[in-house]
């Protein structure tokens, strides 16, 4: 199989100012990766990884890479089955052993990883970059049988169910340890709790949810005495079955880094915040995106008393840096932004509030969209717009999310207030914000339903579609946009109109395969817009394809996904299992010729049905029929009878191609186009 | 002039009243608001079950407790076109024949005629009935004596005064207008002049009432009797002094101290919620240090099972539930009250974090004590019953009628809580709590924005973006509020000895007296020099004698119910109830979505399985038992009483009978052991009653036992018989 399917009934949800794209899944057997072991790859040190799953590539045809948020090098140790020993009749892999080698500078944190095999791409997984080693250590339920630690480590393992899970440690008094669970920050559904208790059972130090990792636990003990002690860790539900990883050494828990963003290719120094606020450690990076920006990164921290590091998460993108300085708590000591840019404060006492100023233009479009949780910090931010006159213009932060963004298009000429705010009024020095401003933002997004597509990826033959459906829905931005698919190897072609017109809520958006692609090949599939009218000044906004929502809809858990998976979409490039061929021709104008279309199939159980051919290239004043008409499945191909006209110029040539769209068994469509053929005009 | 003659004779054997009036000028020598509304009121017409419900009674509605002389006023003159009213025959008047039933009336006969309630009203409609609007408010009322009373037998009886002043500074007196109510008529008695006469032994608090105006005083009735000679322990602490005077005074003697065993299961159960295991029990029993109370003491508040219990306790008060805070909060707040405990947060911290708590649910776990309230009104009114031990929503729609109460004073309390907003953020369950900048309370009568109020404080000017529950939370918890510790002392009190000082514990008023005020004050002054340090309070409690005396009374102590002369027996809690039929057979119950480890007494919530009709054999048990359900704060929804289907239970219940009947019970491995039997009884007995059998029970088991060609039946006999005993059923 090898192109892009679609349902004949497609149930859009429906977003309020946004465009819908639904992308259905390819018929070729389901690309899915069921465990991996370790989750965990470690800096600097070999790990051999064992991924179980289904078609992840074929046995023995070495065509296996891994695609990553970390840069890292893989061999295939074993596969399962064995490879054929003539190398004919390959079974699709169940399982794969890869040695995977990372150099010494990757970021410890958590990043994500998939397979890119001779079958397409697997969906994602999150994955834990680490420089603690993974040692096997068999937990217990029962606290006098528990195992004893040698810190440092990490412990992959799962939730006992209706139980709980001991390791033992042996302390030191004046010993630091810090003791963290990995969990739902790898996208799993676990939500730990972690105690450390002494001989007696007593709670030394407990910990649940975290601001800076969410419902992943973590503490740090100084023991005061030298004592056997507890490590206790549960699903709070007691559920069992549920993954977690236990590091446990001597390394930092900051809950952020300040600032929380960075701006691409710029070396920025960061600090990392502790829950108190503390400031403890520092570093300075130049962070590159390896698929652009936005993306978002993982920062490690560790000092010269660690021995391992603590990480938080990072966001990179493309614009500058603004750093609130106080005061700025009223509208006469606010800061004035000029251009998009990321704006990084913090609300350090409580009510404190930070303002900043906005020159605006009549129409235009004013997004902020803030960051908080999904960096670590416990603010949840209130956002209010206000005029001069101290009147709220829009408001963001009541709602049901946890990161609400606010959009303001300028009424008139003026200036507006930005007043950030903590929802529950806190603050201390650990109350850090970062927000995206954006002055003439994009007005339009792109979400894609994921339920149709639960591997997060396209794929295509040469010379096919993959279509895109598209729900329009508009807000305040009424004009017509052209939408333009592009990836690393530039622009792609679309099928039919790339413009969207203000008057349309519903369409198909097909984009063509390269025929110079090759099966195997992939790109990573951007959208872009452009808005361009008489007397308005061109616009263009670059990924504007948003689909979080389709991503949290194939992995659930994952509340906060690295951004850089949520606006490309990985296309793969099937091997060729059907194509168009034509019967070329020439004729002289006032001809009336037939041209043949073949349709051929290289794999007999791929179904075709109802074939309908239509042509692309053809002159306007030709009049050929740009209805879709029958292909005749008995003959293997249909007749296009055209008349040339007698005024087309002799000696000329065009162009043509012709599409075949068809239905196939399971009531799903494909198109596939035929080769471009020239139809040369004869004569003088 | 307008004048009134009012003039009270008094002797010793007669109380007159001669009441009279003169018109001069034409103006109204009956005050509707201050005479004919107090008497209304007095003869009960204005009372909730009478003509003050809110739909009346007979088509006739007045205010509760006159609360509203306008309404009043207008149903008594002009509703139903003036009916209840014959201006030119005042003795024909509906409002008088019914109450002297020379009409039929349901609420029987209320007035006299010509008594002087009738003669009152009968003068005012002779009158015109005059409603003028009245600016003279009754500002105070006072009540002589002014002090508490000990009376001593035979003088038991008391003749009280009332006297109200006027906002225009002048006074009269009220005896006759003034509602009095005791608070325990087996104790005492007033009658509708204010007479009071003493019973039998013990304390009463009166009543005094008076319009908006509410006054009590306390008396005490001492009586000797016969034989009796006064005979204590020397006091450990302070808590035996005060204890010790207060018996002294009733002449009610303390029953001896407890022995080792009894003393063993009593602080296990009360600390830990469980039973001494039978090994603890042996080696406790057989060690002969003097300080083994002390130090078993100090072992069982630093267990990690004493922090369980504990947080459980305070699951039951903060509507701990699956139900009310979902599926994982409730495990993370269970886990944050247990952590709480298990590091002894100071208990005004304790109240700060749930009072002021903001954030996630699931990341701030101590916030869903307020998400657990439905509005502003709820979560006041939870947290004065928790935290002043104040049930004050009798306040909400009118004045409180045994206490200070006012409505102004509840909407007052409620505007502290006006401006909480909650959103949920659809992930698992998580809810965020914050406090909004404006939002006011509105006065449901007056219709006015309502300020913020405190008792002693009044009302706060506050800032209008001034968090309003950091300030109630501060006011709440400083050491000089007169509530907050007493009330967390008698808590924690009536947990250890089965009944409060004040009781119920969380209905402090004036009308429910401490029954031993000093104490509860050197208990409350201690924790709070302690810096609120509840295992501290707990330790001095457990440590004294009166927490150590048998739960046996004696011939002369034997009418004690509040003064703790003895420590009355209580039955197991259901959950504690459960873990020891567990422990006695080996069986322990296993709970939906915990560990099979986890203990009934430190569930996070009662609701942790849905409710399933197959599980209603194992469930059922602990409803009967009393396990609540956490819909309320109260501590009352906790069912302490005995009844048929407990009975029932524990003759044959199915859990009963499964943990009785299994093969692999803690008996019948100990006979596939082949342990002897006198082992085994032994055993039984240290581990339901963590005490050796004597003489007589060995006898009579072993016996039994030896008879039996079943042994495995006849232990399951006599494990029953043990289990049914009061012995094992109660905390004594």
């Amino acid at each position: 199989m090898c192109a892009f399917l679609y349902s004949k009934v497609e149930n859009l949800r429906v977003h309020f100012g946004l465009f819908m794209i639904v992308i259905l899944p390819p018929l070729v057997g389901a690309q899915q990766i069921s465990s991996v072991s370790p989750r965990t790859v470690i800096v600097g040190e070999p790990v051999e990884l064992e991924f179980t799953g289904k078609n992840l590539g074929f046995s023995g045809d070495g065509d296996l890479v891994i695609l990553a948020s970390f840069p890292c090098r893989q061999e295939i140790i074993s596969e399962e089955p064995k490879p054929p020993a003539d190398g004919l009749g390959a079974q699709p892999r169940n399982k794969v052993r890869l040695k995977v080698s990372l150099k010494e500078d990757v970021q410890v944190g958590v990043g994500w990883l998939r397979l890119v095999t001779s079958m397409g791409i697997t969906p994602p997984i999150l994955f834990l970059v680490d420089d603690l080693p993974t040692r096997k250590v068999e937990p217990t339920t029962r606290r006098h049988d528990s195992v004893l630690l040698d810190p440092p480590l990490g412990i992959e393992s799962k939730t006992p169910n209706l139980d709980v899970h001991y390791y033992k440690l042996k302390a030191r008094s004046g010993q630091r340890i810090a003791i963290e669970v990995i969990g739902s920050r790898l996208g799993e559904d676990v939500d730990a709790v972690l105690k450390l208790l002494d001989a007696s059972g007593r709670i030394l130090a407990a910990s649940d949810d975290e601001p800076g990792s969410g419902k992943d636990p973590r503490l740090a003990h100084v023991f005061s005495k030298d004592e056997t002690a507890y490590i206790e860790v549960r699903e709070v539900r007691y559920q069992g079955g549920k993954f977690y990883r236990l590091r446990v050494g001597n390394f930092p828990l900051p809950m952020a880094a300040f600032p929380m963003v960075a701006q691409a290719g710029i070396e920025t120094s960061f600090v990392s915040v502790d829950s108190s606020g503390e400031t403890s450690l520092s570093r300075s990076t130049r962070a590159s995106g390896l698929y652009g920006t936005p993306s978002r990164h993982s920062l490690g921290f560790r000092g010269s008393e660690h021995n391992a590091s603590g990480f938080v998460p990072l966001r990179l993108v493309e614009e500058p840096q603004f750093i609130e300085k106080e005061p700025n708590n009223q509208f006469s000591e606010a800061h004035l932004i000029e251009s998009s840019v990321t704006l990084n404060g913090r609300l350090q006492m409580p009510d404190d509030v930070d303002i900043y100023a906005f020159d605006l233009k009549k129409g235009q479009y004013l997004h902020f969209r803030p960051f908080c949780r999904s960096l670590g910090s416990p603010s949840f931010l209130l956002l209010s717009l206000q005029d001069e006159k101290g009147r709220i213009l829009a408001s963001a932060g009541e709602g049901n999310s946890v990161e609400e963004p606010l959009r303001h298009v300028a009424p008139a000429d003026g200036r507006v207030f930005l007043r950030v705010s903590e929802l529950a009024g806190r603050g201390t020095p650990a109350y850090y914000y970062s927000i995206s401003a954006h002055i003439q933002a994009t007005p339009l997004s792109f979400h894609w339903d994921a339920g149709k597509a639960p591997h997060l990826t396209v794929s295509g033959q040469p010379g096919s579609t993959v279509t895109l459906k598209l729900k329009t829905l508009r807000k305040s931005f009424n004009e017509t946009i052209g939408l333009t698919p592009f990836g690393d190897r530039g622009d792609y072609e679309v099928f039919g109109s790339s413009d969207i017109g203000k008057e349309k809520g519903n369409f198909d958006f097909e984009i063509h395969v390269p025929e110079a692609m090759k099966p195997g090949e992939w790109d990573l599939l951007r959208l872009r817009a452009s808005y361009s009218k008489e007397g308005d000044t061109p616009q263009e906004w670059t990924d504007v394809l948003d689909f979080t929502s389709a991503f949290q809809n194939v992995l659930p858990n994952i509340l906060f996904p690295p951004v850089e998976l949520i606006n490309r979409i990985p296309l793969f490039v099937m091997p060729r299992k059907i194509e168009v061929f034509l019967d070329p021709i020439s004729g002289k104008p006032g001809d009336v010729v037939e041209i043949k279309v073949f349709l051929k199939k290289k794999d007999k159980s791929f179904r075709f049905l109802k074939p309908k051919t239509s042509w692309h290239g053809f002159p306007q004043e030709w009049k050929v029929p740009v209805k879709a008409q029958d292909l005749d499945e008995e003959k293997g191909f249909s007749i296009l009878k055209l008349n040339i006209p007698k005024n087309a110029i002799p000696g000329g040539e065009i162009v043509v191609s012709a599409s075949v769209l068809g239905e196939l068994e399971n009531a799903r469509y494909m198109r596939v186009f035929s080769n471009k053929v020239t139809i040369e005009l004869a004569g003088k | 002039m307008v004048g009134q003659i009012y003039m009270k004779i008094r002797c010793p054997v007669l109380s007159l009243v001669v009441f009279g009036h003169m018109i001069c000028d034409g103006k109204s020598h009956v005050s509707f608001n201050h005479e004919v509304l107090p008497i209304l009121s007095k003869q009960g017409c204005s009372q909730g079950s009478c003509h003050g419900s809110p739909h009346g009674k007979g088509h006739f509605r007045l205010s509760l407790r006159a609360f509203d002389p306008s309404l009043d006023s207008h149903t008594i003159f002009r509703e139903e076109l003036g009916r209840r009213i014959n201006l030119i025959e005042p003795s024909k008047s509906l409002l008088l024949l019914k109450p002297t039933m020379a009409i039929a009336h349901e609420g029987g006969e209320r007035l006299k005629p010509d008594g002087y309630a009738y003669n009152l009203i009968r003068e005012w409609i002779r009158e015109g009935c005059p409603t003028p609007v009245e600016d003279n408010q009754c500002v105070e009322l006072e009540i002589t004596p002014g002090e508490s009373k000990l009376l001593k037998w035979p003088e038991f009886s008391l003749q009280l005064g009332a006297r109200a002043t006027f906002s225009d500074g002048s006074s009269r007196d009220v005896t006759r207008l003034a509602v009095f109510t005791t608070s325990d008529e087996n104790i005492a008695v007033v009658d509708g002049s204010g007479k009071v006469t003493g019973n039998s032994r013990g304390q009463v608090a009166i009543l005094v009432r008076y319009l908006e105006q509410v006054q009590s005083i306390r008396i005490t009735f001492s009586r000797k009797p016969e034989g009796f000679t006064w005979k204590a322990p020397p006091a450990v602490n302070y808590i035996d002094d005060k204890v010790y005077a207060k018996l002294r005074l009733l002449h009610y003697p303390p029953s001896p101290l407890i022995a080792d065993a009894a003393f063993l299961r009593r602080i296990h159960l009360d600390l830990t919620g469980l039973l001494p295991q039978a090994e603890v029990a042996r080696t406790f029993l057989s060690d002969e240090t003097p300080a083994k109370r002390s130090q078993l003491i100090e072992s069982l508040l630093d267990s990690p099972d004493y922090a369980k219990y504990w947080a459980r306790k305070w699951g039951d008060l903060l509507r701990l539930s699956r139900k009310q805070v979902g599926e994982s909060a409730v495990y993370k707040f269970a886990d944050w009250l247990e952590r709480s405990i298990s590091a002894n947060q100071p208990y005004d911290d304790f109240a700060r974090d749930l009072l002021t708590a903001k954030g996630s649910s699931l990341l701030n776990p101590e916030a869903n004590f307020i998400r657990t309230t439905i509005n502003a009104e709820d979560a006041m009114e939870s947290t004065a019953q928790l935290f002043l031990g104040s049930r004050i929503q009798c306040a909400k729609c009118h004045n409180h009628p045994f206490e200070r109460w006012t409505q102004d004073n509840y909407y007052g309390l409620t505007a502290f809580f006006a401006r909480i907003k909650t959103k949920k953020l659809g992930n698992g369950g998580e809810t965020f709590i914050w406090d909004a900048k404006k939002g006011e309370v509105r006065h449901p009568v007056a219709g006015r924005h309502v300020a913020p109020w405190v008792p002693d404080t009044g009302a706060f000017v506050l800032p209008p973006d001034k968090d309003r529950r950091q300030v109630f939370a501060e006011w709440l918890t400083k050491p000089s509020n007169p509530f907050f510790a007493r009330v967390e002392v008698n808590r924690i009190w009536a947990a250890l000895m089965g009944i409060g000082i004040v009781e119920p514990v969380d209905d402090f008023r004036d009308t429910n007296p401490p029954s031993n005020e000093p104490l509860l004050e050197e208990l409350s002054r201690d924790f709070i020099r302690s810096g609120f340090d509840r295992r501290h309070l707990i330790r001095t409690i457990v440590s004294s004698n009166v927490y150590q005396t048998s739960g046996e009374s004696n011939e002369f102590n034997r009418d004690d119910t509040r003064f703790f002369s003895f420590r009355e027996p209580r039955r197991l809690e259901a959950e504690q109830l459960v873990d020891a039929l567990g422990q006695v057979t080996g069986k322990p119950m296993n709970f939906y979505g915990v560990p099979v480890t986890v203990k009934a007494v430190h569930l996070p919530a009662p609701d942790l399985a849905q409710r399933n009709r197959s599980m209603i054999g194992d469930t059922e048990f602990l409803k009967v038992f009393g396990q609540p359900e956490r819909q309320t704060v109260c501590s009352c929804e906790r069912a302490g009483d005995a009844g048929l289907g407990q009975a029932l239970q524990l003759f044959n219940g199915k859990l009963f009978h499964g943990m009785l009947t299994a093969g692999d019970s803690l008996f019948r491995k100990s006979l596939l052991a082949k342990k002897p039997l006198p082992e085994i009884v032994e055993h039984l007995h240290l581990s339901a009653l963590s005490r050796f059998p004597n003489e007589k029970e060995k006898a009579i088991a072993l016996a039994y036992l030896e008879k039996a060609t079943d042994k495995g039946k006849a232990l399951e006999d006599l494990c029953w018989a043990i289990l049914n005993r009061n012995e094992f059923l109660f905390n004594h």
